[in-house]
């Protein structure tokens, strides 16, 4: 019933929204150029074809535009490196925006395009990614999550150290990828972080699986009553017995919206971003795959983020340390995988 | 002065295609493992050195070993029994042992996973749970997270490819030869040993060999089951999926060549075999068709066999599918969670499925017509021509698997941006119908080299001898004898590319729909009911098209011979 009510806000909103006047002269010059364009295509975050029909209604009505809008998914990193190869041999790639928060293989590059997304487009300055990118949600892959059939609200994990309570030995499933501890450190240190990563791998005995799927069907079931690194705003949302504990800190790394150098469809490129970072887009990527900005008022995410201590990981942080980060955190996950 | 076109360099040059394809696969990985930082222009051994001073390296190595023997153990097992039974006797129930093997090589392999995972989990599996021996209680009673277990699954879903890669050899086999047997009074369990399997033993050596490359390079299971400690495929997954930055080609190359280490020997064996070819021909002109063996009370004991590998490798993956399709999320089976039970999943799945069925079926038709070309050229290449350079190009071919898929795709990938200015590839179905194809022209070739093996020259000779050309007993006597090995190759490839993810997932630039995609969205996003029913919309769809295959193809009477 919510799921109607909030995609029948969405469908009732837009079309008033879209006939407003406060968008700025600079985003009204490319809505001409766009419908010109004709198509989008977007990389990034896998979708169903519903869904993505409704990305592209909602982005339409946002501009009064008639844009053929496609989506598609799968490995972020390996198609950050195709298309970084692509552009240094001067391929077109098909892709209009790279939808994602890995993007220092095509940085290198220069495969993607440099947008001022605040000077140009009005955009809010706290939400651009270097000169490249525009945050369109807040990534939570640190986050915790328990099977609620298995623990009770009282028995829950209230700090990242209570992992570590012998109770929970053998029953903590944590994806094989040093993610959700590159985006920890910020928050907690750098040796805080490799420690407590040390002592859940040699005193808790977890299992460690490589696909994010797979320690979410495994929380699901109850198999392992809790997973660290993923989230399940939507799941939730969808009545499955799962829920993120009530633990003190809460780690955000960004994703945003990045426009290819060589976008056949740059203006379309741009009125995306903007429009994932309006009302009507966080509503439509909220509904779909329950992503969003902490700040955005309203959200499952910015309603957890209430009366917690958010930390941001920088997008220049995490560029700038990630490589030694990762290498150190894949030597401890390996150490205990092998 | 023109020469005359000879039409038989339409053989070579497929040949010569079909190799290049294989060359592309094999040299993006052996490339790729001299890379560093993504760059195919920088070259450096760093790889090799981080991989073989691995402390840990030993070790995965005897694990992947172990997995590949195991599962072929287990694979030969089912799959020997199989291919006699429905091509060599009277068994009832060979329809619907064809249709279980279809309906098996269209079942996502990480359903087959899941299924056991929620069985036999030693935490919360529901067999344990009935026995109440978890290991909250203790130690529980099962526990799926072995490597004995990963070899137990994977073994029983390469079934139904062996299975096929068998039956035409098994078709092929002169039947004078048992009937001697029997008339002088051999048993039938005797007649199998003593002559039935030594005939087949190129056939039987080449789906050992063949299907531990294989086994050692699946990934789905080595991911859900995760056992304790690495295998090399998990080495190379890891490498390829970084966090962010670029994929280390050059460790995951590094581990494919261990991979092709591990293989080569055993493809040598096999290379050294094929020399003797000439002892394993049995079609000959004055052949006998092998007419049936009468099972008589061996029915029930056969019956069992197939029932047992039915419930394990299919009947307990459909009910997981079946039951994920008509819940909301994924759960375990409980009186409570029928509360949830709703075909919302059935509607959803159908409501997708018309545009990516349509490129699937594409793909499927595509990727067949390539792999077959390509295959039926480089057998008759490889069995036929006298070049001393044919069992090395087949051995090359037999490499082709051990690239894992993800770096397959990867160097088609660069084929595809390198030679865009001269043709424009590069993001389409195409180039993931070239790269589907050439993973799969292994099992083609494997396929139809022991049919091929079991026909003797001197039908050929003799249609030289009555003034046919090469070309013509190509057409008129080749290609007829090789009908069931092309029908069963044709099937598997099909059905393999439609299932296939890895692939249009790395390639698919322009988002076009195929249903494994479609599958793994849903899946990744959370929308298990969608994606079970939709993956059981396939099965349907792939068992009734198998089906057809067979009956419009001539393949429908087992163990008869098709029109000569």
């Amino acid at each position: 019933m919510k799921k109607l009510l909030a995609l029948a806000f969405i469908l009732i909103a837009t079309p008033v929204l879209a006939q407003s006047d406060d968008l700025p002269d600079t985003v009204r010059a490319l809505i001409p150029l766009a419908e010109e364009e004709g198509e989008l295509h977007i990389y990034g975050a896998t979708l169903n074809p519903r869904q993505v029909r409704a990305f592209a209604k909602s982005f339409n009505a946002h501009y009064g535009t008639d844009i053929d809008l496609s989506m598609s998914g799968g490995l972020h990193s390996a198609k950050a490196s195709e298309v970084a190869m692509a552009h240094r041999a001067g391929v077109p790639t098909g892709i209009d925006v790279f939808w994602t928060g890995l993007i220092s293989a095509m940085v290198d590059t220069g495969a993607l395009m440099d947008v001022d997304w605040a000077g140009d487009y009005g955009a809010d300055p706290s939400l651009t990614m270097g000169q490249w990118g525009l945050r369109t949600h807040d990534g939570h892959q640190s986050m915790v999550t328990v099977n609620t059939g298995r623990v009770s609200a009282a028995d829950a994990p209230k700090t990242y150290y209570d992992l570590l309570d012998p109770k929970w030995n053998g029953r903590i499933v944590l994806p094989r990828s040093p993610f959700p501890w590159i985006a920890m450190t910020y928050a907690l240190g750098e040796q805080e972080t490799a420690d407590l990563l040390t002592g859940i791998l040699t005193q808790q005995n977890p299992k460690m699986l490589a696909r994010y799927a797979d320690i979410r069907a495994r929380v699901l079931s109850g198999e392992f009553p809790i997973a660290v690194g993923t989230d399940i705003f939507s799941l939730k949302k969808r009545g499955a017995p799962v829920d993120h504990p009530d633990i003190d800190l809460l780690v955000l790394s960004s994703s945003g919206a990045f426009v290819l150098a060589d976008a056949e469809h740059p203006a379309a490129a741009k009125l995306w971003g903007l429009w994932a970072v309006s009302p009507e887009g966080q509503a439509t990527l909220e509904e779909a795959r329950g992503y969003s900005l902490a700040a955005t008022p309203g959200t499952a995410l910015n309603k957890y983020a209430e009366g917690r201590r958010v930390v941001h990981v920088p997008f220049d942080w995490r560029l700038e340390n990630h490589d030694r980060l990762a290498e150190r955190f894949l030597g401890i996950l390996e150490k205990a995988g092998g | 002065m023109l020469r005359r076109f000879n039409p038989l360099s339409l053989i070579y040059g497929g040949a010569i295609i079909g190799l290049i394809f294989v060359v592309v696969s094999l040299a993006g990985n052996v490339v790729g493992s001299f890379t560093s930082e993504a760059r195919f222009d920088r070259f450096t051994i760093d790889a090799y050195v981080r991989l073989l001073s691995d402390p840990g390296l030993p070790a995965t190595m005897a694990r992947t070993l172990a997995l590949g023997f195991g599962s072929i153990t287990v694979t030969l097992f089912f799959a020997l029994p199989f291919a006699w039974l429905l091509a060599r006797t009277d068994f009832k129930w060979k329809t619907g042992l064809f249709t279980l093997l279809a309906a098996k090589l269209a079942i996502p392999g990480f359903i087959t996973a899941m299924a056991y995972v929620w069985l036999f989990n030693p935490s919360a599996g529901l067999v344990n749970e009935v026995l109440g021996q978890t290991n909250y209680t203790g130690e529980a009673a099962f526990d799926v997270y072995q490597i004995k277990w990963l070899c137990l699954l994977q073994g029983l879903v390469l079934v139904p490819g062996a299975a096929f890669m068998l039956i035409p050899a098994l078709r092929n086999l002169d039947g004078s030869l048992e009937e001697a047997a029997r008339v002088a009074g051999v048993p039938a369990w005797k007649t199998f040993q003593h002559i039935v399997l030594p005939l087949l033993a190129p056939g039987v050596l080449a789906v050992a060999v063949f299907y531990f490359v294989v086994a050692v390079e699946m990934f789905d299971f080595v991911a859900i089951i995760a056992p304790p400690g690495d295998v090399l495929v998990l080495t190379i997954y890891e490498a390829l999926n970084t966090v962010d930055g670029l994929p280390d080609y050059g460790l995951a190359g590094a581990a494919g060549v261990l991979l092709f280490a591990l293989s080569a020997g055993a493809i040598l064996f096999y290379v050294r075999f094929l020399r003797q070819a000439r002892k394993y021909a049995v079609l000959g002109g004055k052949r006998r068709d092998p007419g049936l063996v009468r099972l008589g009370k061996w029915q029930r004991p056969a019956s069992a066999l197939v029932f047992v590998w039915m419930t394990l490798s299919v009947g307990l993956p459909v009910i997981t599918l079946i039951w994920v399709a008509l819940v909301p999320f994924i759960q375990p089976p409980s009186v409570a969670a029928l509360d949830n039970v709703s075909l919302f999943g059935f509607l959803d799945g159908l409501a997708y499925l018309s545009e990516p069925l349509k490129n699937t079926a594409i793909v499927m038709a595509g990727t067949i017509i390539m792999a077959m070309t390509f295959a039926i050229c480089l057998t008759w290449v490889v069995t036929r021509s006298r070049s001393t350079m044919a069992p090395w190009a087949d051995a090359l071919v037999f490499l082709a698997p051990a690239v894992p898929a993800i770096v397959t795709a990867t160097a088609f990938q660069v084929m595809g941006i390198a030679v865009y200015q001269w043709l424009p590839l590069y993001g389409t179905l195409f180039l993931i119908m070239a790269a589907m194809g050439t993973r799969m022209l292994a099992y083609c070739t494997r396929t139809m080299n022991a049919a091929a093996l079991q026909i003797h020259p001197e039908l050929e000779e003799a249609a030289w001898v009555a003034g046919l050309s090469k070309w013509q007993t190509f057409k008129g006597v080749f290609l007829p004898l090789m009908a069931p090995a092309i029908f069963y190759a044709a099937l598997m490839v099909g059905m393999l590319a439609a299932r296939d993810l890895t692939l249009p997932l790395i390639m698919n630039s322009a988002g076009t729909p195929l249903v494994s995609v479609l599958i793994f969205d849903l899946q990744t996003n959370g929308e298990t009911a969608s994606a079970a029913a939709v993956a059981l919309y396939m099965i349907v769809v792939l068992v009734l098209l198998a089906l057809t295959a067979r009956k419009i193809t001539g393949m429908a009477e087992p163990g008869l011979e098709p029109t000569r």
